[in-house]
């Protein structure tokens, strides 16, 4: 790379207005990457930039929007990702988009398989892809199905296969959203080296420290128009936050001092067999327990057994497990998700989409599908009286829906997520279980979440919270335990825990 | 869907003449449709849920086979007709339990359990029906048949009918008023109320001309009106719908996903059962062919309405209008004379073009929004 082709961008697009009916998702946004830089896209969800990577992408064809694309400094039209593909733009976007029950090398050479004659050549497709996933670094076997990997494995062999189309601009859509802090930093030297070797990299992250650690430039989008593009070195913390939010962003995390109360779940000496390798432990001995008004944080790395504790006592787990739980003092049976309802817990599962909502259904089904009997007599649901009571919860929450029958994939995941929570909030839960609880949604949603959580638990409320952001875990926990490889191996309390004390634990 | 079905009344209209909007030919479509469009209600929920059920035809078929194998003094074993009625019910409700819970505790997809059973049935069926058994003339099932509900009684059904229609209506919006919630203007209020009073008004005008309203198409608007109700306004029907957009969210939200399949599978055989007597009553009797297509039928009638095979979406007044396109065609067709072989050809077109038009309505490929847009462009 010579000082001159550092001068002039690779990809720019100019002035781009894009219009949906009744929003304009972009208002005039300019926008440019040098070969060999990181530049950083940020924002809150909804400010544009996954509109901006489509139409950088072609998945939003040339004419839907106003303005140009500019290639090497020659305009450029393009309409379809096949297009831009092409010219070597590779996006990785937040939800992988692998097959799962095909191998690694497969993957990595879909839709460009080495053929002759039609017929596929998987030795050198295989080798091909072993001198890739070389580079990256890692072991990893090509031979196995994607559906083997964790997550973090995943997203790399995405790396991978942006990689063997010898990407000229690396489009990354939060990539470390799923993943733990060791797989975090693999990634990012990966993208540091890529830079090095030339490639330009946008990269799209609501992770603020990530951002400072990597990128060259930050643009911070705001309600579709560009408020800022410096260089990373003139950005701090709080000029990003403010740039982001148009103000202050004062209290993440409101530190309201909670008085806790009795105990509201105990859990005793749990302990659960891997269901995949029979004779392995995942939950070893695990005890703890919850008092009302209080938020107990669990930490742990990917893996740890976090979200299989959770799953033990809400009734799905995976496996069969030993142990006892007790709900103010009294031991209960629970076998399934009703029996844990009935007993007072509710659980906001990880994944939102997967598990936590019925996101082709409409907002009101999804906020009255666990407390229906509410509204029910004999088995009839009252609709005015569901009506009345999702809007009030709709108002509570500040869920932004143009309607109650507005169908849930509309929204954004900020919305989307105060809506997973809101349903168990009809009736009030004993003791709540979050999972992830503020996994890939934006600065503001995140707060929002964080004041309900504490109001919830100022009220008496039990909270159980699950979290790979350790920021998050230290601001919003009164208590905190860290689980590693399906041990307890660390607890503290609010004042005593520090990230590096959390990590040595955990690791 | 609305229009589609206007157009294709109005181009019938306009090849057969002024028959096809006599009472006669209008009792004979909303009668010919009544057996599959009871398999459509249940259908609609089976497919909401997430599932599919290949085996109505055949299960209609066993019904009405062992009903008139029981029914029959010779051919069968002739006990009363009371009875057989039960059986044959409960025959069918049982055996969609049973898919039911092969499809949710043995994780069978739907799809397998009932291909088997479509198999399975229709070969129990060539055993009972093997000698065609005769249901006698003067049996109380024949008033499902040929019997008519007399014109002064189907004023009073349809007034009836539009009044309770109102008052739901009026007591909704005043309910809404109450509790501060957007009621909506009056005057689509009043659309509401007067639009569905004029059809079932005018229905009755039409049938009444003829011999008032047949008693298959009475059963069948009642279970439409029921299945429509259960889908909308019950717990039960709520679940379905939640597991059908996503099974594991439903769990989790403490709905039991295995007892609701298990009872959408249950109301699809009861339902079943009902048809089976219908199409008994109408045909005097079984045949080893009964209920051939049927399955088929039934869910042409719901996808054409706008039920997504892939769960989650529809709904049982949708399935309605789906059977009426459907049936519509069916009789417009034998009117016109058009050739068996070519019958089958256009009813097979028919539902492709109408799901056709209803995905690019509602969710166009790229292709057809660049067409769109360039179309627009060169117009505007």
């Amino acid at each position: 790379m010579t000082e001159e082709s550092a001068q002039t961008p690779i990809l720019e697009a100019r002035d781009i207005v894009m219009e949906f009916p009744g929003v304009r998702a972009l208002d005039g946004v300019s926008f440019e990457v040098y070969p060999g830089e990181i530049h950083a896209l940020v924002g809150e969800n909804g400010a544009g930039k996954s509109t901006l990577i489509k139409i950088l992408s072609g998945v939003y064809p040339s004419g839907s929007f106003k303005g140009g694309i500019l290639f090497n400094e020659k305009p450029v039209r393009l309409f379809s990702t096949r297009d831009s593909e092409e010219l070597g733009i590779a996006v990785i976007h937040q939800e992988l988009a692998l097959v799962k029950h095909i191998t690694v090398g497969e993957n990595i050479f879909l839709g460009n398989e080495i053929c002759h004659y039609g017929i596929v050549d998987y030795d050198l497709m295989f080798s091909e892809s072993e001198k890739i996933i070389a580079k990256l670094g890692v072991t990893l076997d090509v031979r196995s199905e994607v559906v083997n990997l964790g997550v973090g494995m995943q997203q790399l062999v995405e790396v991978a296969k942006a990689m063997r189309k010898q990407c000229r601009v690396l489009i990354l859509d939060e990539p470390t959203a799923a993943l733990a802090e060791h797989e975090v930093n693999i990634l990012l030297d990966i993208v540091k080296e890529l830079k090095a070797g030339g490639a330009a990299v946008i990269y799209i992250s609501h992770k603020i420290e990530e951002v400072f650690q990597i990128a060259d430039r930050i643009t911070v989008l705001r309600d579709g128009k560009t408020v800022a593009t410096d260089p990373a070195g003139s950005w701090n913390r709080e000029k990003v936050v403010r740039a982001m939010v148009g103000r202050d962003l004062t209290d993440m995390f409101p530190v309201v001092e909670h008085t806790p109360g009795d105990v509201a779940l105990e859990v005793r000496n749990l302990s659960m067999e891997d269901p995949e390798v029979p004779g392995r432990t995942l939950l070893q001995d695990i005890s703890f327990s919850v008092h009302e008004g209080e938020i107990l944080g669990i930490a742990g790395l990917m893996g740890a057994g976090r979200t299989e504790l959770i799953s033990c006592i809400f009734g799905i787990a995976p496996a069969r497990w030993e142990g006892a739980i007790r709900i103010r003092g009294k031991e209960v049976v629970i076998r399934n998700p009703a029996d844990a309802i009935k007993a007072g817990m509710a659980l906001v599962p990880e994944d939102r989409k997967q598990k936590g909502l019925c996101l082709i259904l409409s907002v009101l089904e999804n906020l009255s599908m666990v407390h229906l009997d509410e509204f029910c007599t004999g088995g009839i649901v009252d609709a005015q009286g569901e009506i009345h009571s999702c809007q009030k919860a709709v108002g509570e929450l500040g869920i932004k829906t143009p309607s109650l029958d507005t169908i849930a994939e509309t929204l954004s995941g900020g919305n989307q997520q105060k809506m997973a929570l809101g349903k168990w909030l009809l009736s009030a839960p004993k003791i709540l279980f979050l999972d992830e609880p503020t996994r890939g949604i934006d600065v503001g949603a995140k707060a929002e979440i964080h004041r309900l959580i504490g109001e919830l638990t100022a009220k008496g409320m039990a909270v159980v919270m699950v979290s790979s952001e350790l920021p998050e875990i230290l601001g919003a926990s009164d208590r905190i335990l860290v689980i590693r490889e399906g041990r307890l191996t660390g607890e503290f309390s609010r004042s005593e825990a520090t990230q590096e004390k959390i990590m040595e634990v955990a690791m | 869907m609305v229009f589609i079905l206007i157009a294709m009344w109005l181009f019938f209209r306009w090849r057969v003449g002024d028959f096809y909007f006599s009472g006669e030919s209008i009792a004979k479509l909303s009668r010919d449709m009544a057996t599959w469009t009871i398999l459509a209600a249940g259908m609609t929920l089976v497919i909401v849920s997430g599932n599919i059920d290949l085996s109505v035809g055949s299960l209609l078929a066993l019904v009405v086979g062992t009903g008139a194998f029981l029914i029959a003094p010779e051919e069968g074993m002739g006990i009363s007709a009371g009875w057989a009625i039960l059986i044959a019910l409960l025959l069918g409700a049982l055996i969609g339990v049973y898919q039911g819970f092969l499809v949710s505790y043995f994780r069978i997809p739907a799809f397998i359990v009932t291909l088997a059973g479509m198999f399975i049935f229709r070969g129990l069926t060539q055993k009972v029906s093997a000698k065609d058994p005769r249901v006698p003339d003067d049996c109380c099932v024949n008033v499902l048949g040929f019997s008519y509900v007399p014109p002064l009684a189907s004023w009073i059904l349809g007034v009836i009918s539009c009044v309770i229609l109102a008052s739901l209506f009026l007591y909704g919006y005043k309910r809404r008023k109450q509790l501060g919630l957007d009621a909506g203007k009056p005057v689509f209020v009043a659309g509401k109320i007067l639009l569905p009073s004029l059809a079932i008004l005018g229905f009755v005008y039409k049938v009444n001309q003829y011999r008032g309203i047949p008693a298959q198409t009475l059963v069948m608007l009642l279970v439409m009106i029921l299945m429509y109700f259960i889908a909308k306004h019950t717990k039960f029907g709520r679940h379905v719908y939640a597991i059908g957009g996503n099974p594991e969210a439903a769990r989790l939200s403490g709905i039991n996903v295995e007892k609701t399949t298990i009872l959408v599978f249950g109301f699809m055989g009861f339902l079943t059962g009902i048809a089976g007597l219908v199409w008994m009553a109408q045909n005097q009797g079984a045949t080893q062919k009964a209920g051939e297509w049927y399955e088929l039928y039934a869910i042409a009638a719901c996808v054409i309405g706008g039920t997504s095979l892939m769960g989650g979406r529809g709904s049982v007044f949708g399935s309605l209008l789906g059977a009426l396109v459907m049936a519509t065609v069916i009789q417009g067709m034998d009117y016109t004379g058009l050739q068996n072989w070519m019958q089958l050809v256009v009813r097979g077109g028919v539902l492709a073009i109408a799901v056709g038009i209803d995905v690019a309505t509602k969710n166009p490929a790229p292709w057809m929004k660049r067409l769109q847009r360039t179309l627009f462009k060169r117009n505007g």
